[in-house]
């Protein structure tokens, strides 16, 4: 029973980090577009990224069966992980005249993506449980119906928390490194050991990645003004 | 006198605003007002992904924008000199970080200041940067 409750918090917490990142990118897009399009195509891109995820939830696990798999899912949730901490923004490239094409696809794109890193966070944490997957990826609706500015406030009051939410992400790599059939690891001391090294690294490298961009002041408004504000 | 006043856009916030305002006069060198909004940052690597910092900028200033501007629209009505800035980061960092840059003598905000239900929520940021801050901060009911 204390599996159950503890594989359940890990889910809720992937859930609000991962599935809050999705909607603050699905709201970020729409940003630029007219308002009567802006409704639609946020509510279009919401239902994209809850239709991923119930999509993509008949294929976890079946496919978390197949060896190897799980090896290349755990570094890809372990990258996931060192990347809620911070990373480089992308430089916009050659800027799309038609926005509401350019809006659409990086909605599509964002919900595909965001939705594999919950789906296989949700499947790591749940382990075998189909129940847990399943209530996993239904907690994860509201948070991305309503959860755009949660991380970020959640970011501003407790830092520590995103910490805590970067390394069980970590962790749960770790675990769904190490029980990959085709390692045939049962080995007591590597299914801690294996977590708790990856759930340290990812911390590690993302606060390493992170550090050097904090503590710069720019003064939005000033570049505004000069705009013709 | 040089006063930063913290805004968020709430109504709220807006009282540090009226409060200036109604003691304005009391200020024998004249009052000067700069009135800052704080927007959160978004760290996440996996939203920049796909949001290019250009128009996350973009974003911050619009939203900036946006609670400055009922708060800068009382200023000039009442004749009071104002400048506006929009900053990112912790939210009361950002506002002491503000306050020293531009020699601010006094920081004047509402007590519930930003955001009435996350104040509830998670703690004042008055509480904070009274703690944080050497500059006297004034807290408005």
């Amino acid at each position: 029973m204390t599996e159950f409750w503890a594989g359940l918090l890990q889910i809720v917490a992937i859930d609000v980090l991962l599935g809050g990142d999705n909607a603050v990118v699905i709201a970020l897009a729409c940003r630029d577009l007219p308002e009567e399009q802006r409704k639609k195509a946020m509510r279009l891109g919401v239902i994209g990224a809850i239709g991923a995820r119930i999509a993509l939830l008949f294929f976890a696990f079946s496919l978390l069966k197949v060896p190897y798999l799980k090896l290349v899912a755990a570094l890809f949730l372990f990258w996931i992980g060192v990347n809620l901490l911070g990373g480089e923004a992308h430089k916009a490239g050659i800027r799309s005249q038609d926005s509401l094409f350019s809006a659409i696809r990086t909605i599509i794109l964002a919900d595909t993506v965001m939705s594999v890193d919950n789906i296989i966070g949700v499947a790591g944490a749940a382990r075998d449980n189909f129940f847990l997957i399943v209530l996993g990826i239904s907690i994860s609706v509201p948070v991305v119906l309503w959860g755009s500015g949660l991380v970020l406030k959640m970011m501003d009051r407790f830092p520590a928390l995103i910490l805590l939410g970067a390394g069980l992400i970590g962790w749960i790599a770790g675990e769904m490194f190490v029980s990959d059939k085709s390692l045939g690891a049962h080995d007591a001391f590597l299914s801690w050991a294996v977590p708790a090294a990856s759930a340290l690294l990812t911390v590690l490298i993302g606060k390493w990645r992170a550090s050097g961009r904090a503590g710069e002041f720019r003064d939005l408004a000033e570049s505004g003004d000069r705009k013709g504000e | 006198m040089k006063m930063l006043i913290p805004v968020d856009g709430s109504n709220a916030a807006l009282g540090a605003v009226d409060h200036a305002v109604r003691t304005a006069g009391l200020y024998a060198g004249g009052l000067e007002v700069h009135l800052l909004n704080v927007q959160l940052p978004v760290l996440s690597g996996n939203v920049k992904t796909f949001i290019s910092q250009e128009k996350l900028d973009e974003y911050y200033h619009d939203e900036g924008m946006n609670a400055l501007k009922p708060a800068k629209a009382r200023l000039d009505v009442a004749g009071i000199p104002c400048h506006v800035h929009i900053g990112v980061g912790n939210i009361a960092e950002t506002i002491l970080h503000y306050a020293r840059a531009n020699q601010c003598d006094l920081i004047c905000m509402a007590r519930s200041g930003l955001g009435t239900l996350s104040g509830i929520l998670l703690g004042s940021v008055a509480a904070r940067l009274v703690h944080l801050s050497e500059i006297p901060v004034l807290l408005v009911r």
